[in-house]
């Protein structure tokens, strides 16, 4: 009994640990969006103009605690949602809540609304990677053939500041 | 006589197989080449995705090396901290799609506009993203160079929904750890590439954060991404 109570607190001090090793240097963010003219809807969603818009804040990260509300001050509705991650996402297209909810999150997803893009018959293809947590210092461009690049982190474990240089073999 | 309906025979014959080798064999052959290109073009983007993760687990001037040899174009943006390749094949993907894959996000369709226009008819100009869904606009506030005074109620100039024509009057509020940056400085910038699938606008709020808007080719969202100043 007295070896599984002591598993369980060092069980603990290690869970505790970790979370805030993760959390370390990473800001509470809250998003205020207010509008004028609209009707507060249900689930953070609001409505502008003639009804046909539907403007939603969301996070595209919610295993960060994302915390929605709508409060009406008059003709405006304030949408506010928080988060850690500090990534947003404002829609702003003509649906209900049921088009845009059964809409797999973003990046999938191009479109909530019934939106009539119209793709020209031939594209490039786009590849992209983001970072939120990373500094990226440098600004660069380069085409086809052989290149190296280099890459340093010339900041610290917690703030991380990307420096790279691409040079030709 | 014979002989010579047989030479034209001959030749219709030989210009047939040239004109079906060329439409079908050819553009299959550019469809692999594409699918070659974006395979090694999605090798590289891994290999610095890679690298940045374990690069951020040390510090003090660690550096590595990748190599690449593609067939298009990367993009480096300090700006929006992002690394975009831009493959040179066409149609490799489904004009108009986007997926998300091992960290990268793969996407194909028309590219969005950015520019300086007078959207708002104040006469002066504003930072414009504008695609066939949503136009987006931002004040033009000082440079980096001269900070100015920004107002975060007003610096948001338009959101239109151009399929309704709805225009969304809106004031915007960013809190870090429950309160707003001391300083209400800064300056607006657009980031832009004619390469680019997407493209963004900074608020670059001194002593507090970065704000970067960002709307991609088509999309009936902008996204916005809050990155804090230290």
């Amino acid at each position: 009994m007295m070896k599984l109570l002591i598993i369980l607190i060092v069980f603990i001090v290690c869970v505790t640990a970790a979370y805030g090793l993760a959390m370390q240097g990473r800001a509470s963010m809250q998003l205020g969006f207010s509008m004028h003219n609209a009707v507060a809807l249900d689930d953070g969603f609001a409505s502008a103009g003639n009804n046909s818009i539907v403007a939603l804040i969301a996070v595209t990260d919610a295993q960060h605690n994302a915390q929605y509300d709508a409060n009406v001050d008059g003709d405006s509705v304030l949408l506010g949602a928080s988060q850690a991650s500090g990534r947003f996402i404002l829609i702003f297209t003509n649906a209900n809540h049921g088009d845009i909810a059964s809409k797999p999150p973003v990046p999938s997803t191009k479109y909530f609304g019934n939106v009539k893009v119209t793709v020209p018959g031939s594209s490039k293809t786009h590849v992209r990677l983001e970072y939120n947590d990373i500094d990226i210092v440098s600004r660069l461009f380069w085409g086809s053939g052989f290149h190296s690049l280099v890459i340093r982190n010339i900041g610290s474990v917690l703030e991380p500041k990307i420096v790279m240089g691409v040079y030709d073999q | 006589m014979n002989t010579l309906l047989v030479a034209v025979v001959i030749l219709a014959i030989v210009a047939a197989s040239a004109i079906l080798v060329n439409t079908n064999i050819g553009s299959s052959l550019q469809k692999t080449m594409g699918m070659y290109s974006l395979g090694t073009a999605k090798q590289v983007m891994s290999s610095i995705n890679s690298a940045m993760d374990s690069l951020i687990l040390e510090a003090d001037g660690k550096r590595t090396i990748v190599k690449d040899n593609v067939n298009g174009y990367f993009i480096v943006s300090g700006k929006t901290s992002e690394i975009k390749f831009v493959t040179q094949a066409m149609n490799v993907i489904e004009p108009g799609t986007q997926k998300y894959e091992n960290g990268m996000i793969i996407s194909s369709g028309p590219q969005s506009l950015a520019y300086e226009g007078d959207v708002d008819g104040d006469n002066e100009d504003e930072f414009v993203l504008e695609n066939s869904a949503v136009v987006f606009a931002v004040e033009k506030i000082g440079s980096a160079d001269e900070h100015d005074k920004i107002d975060m109620k007003s610096v948001i100039s338009m959101i239109k929904n151009k399929y309704t024509g709805a225009i969304v009057e809106s004031e915007l509020d960013i809190e870090i750890d429950g309160s707003s940056p001391k300083k209400e400085t800064g300056y607006t910038e657009i980031v832009s590439h004619t390469m680019a699938v997407s493209n963004s606008i900074v608020i670059h709020i001194d002593d507090g954060y970065d704000a970067i808007f960002t709307l991609g080719a088509g999309q009936d969202f902008v996204s916005l991404k809050v990155r804090v100043i230290q």
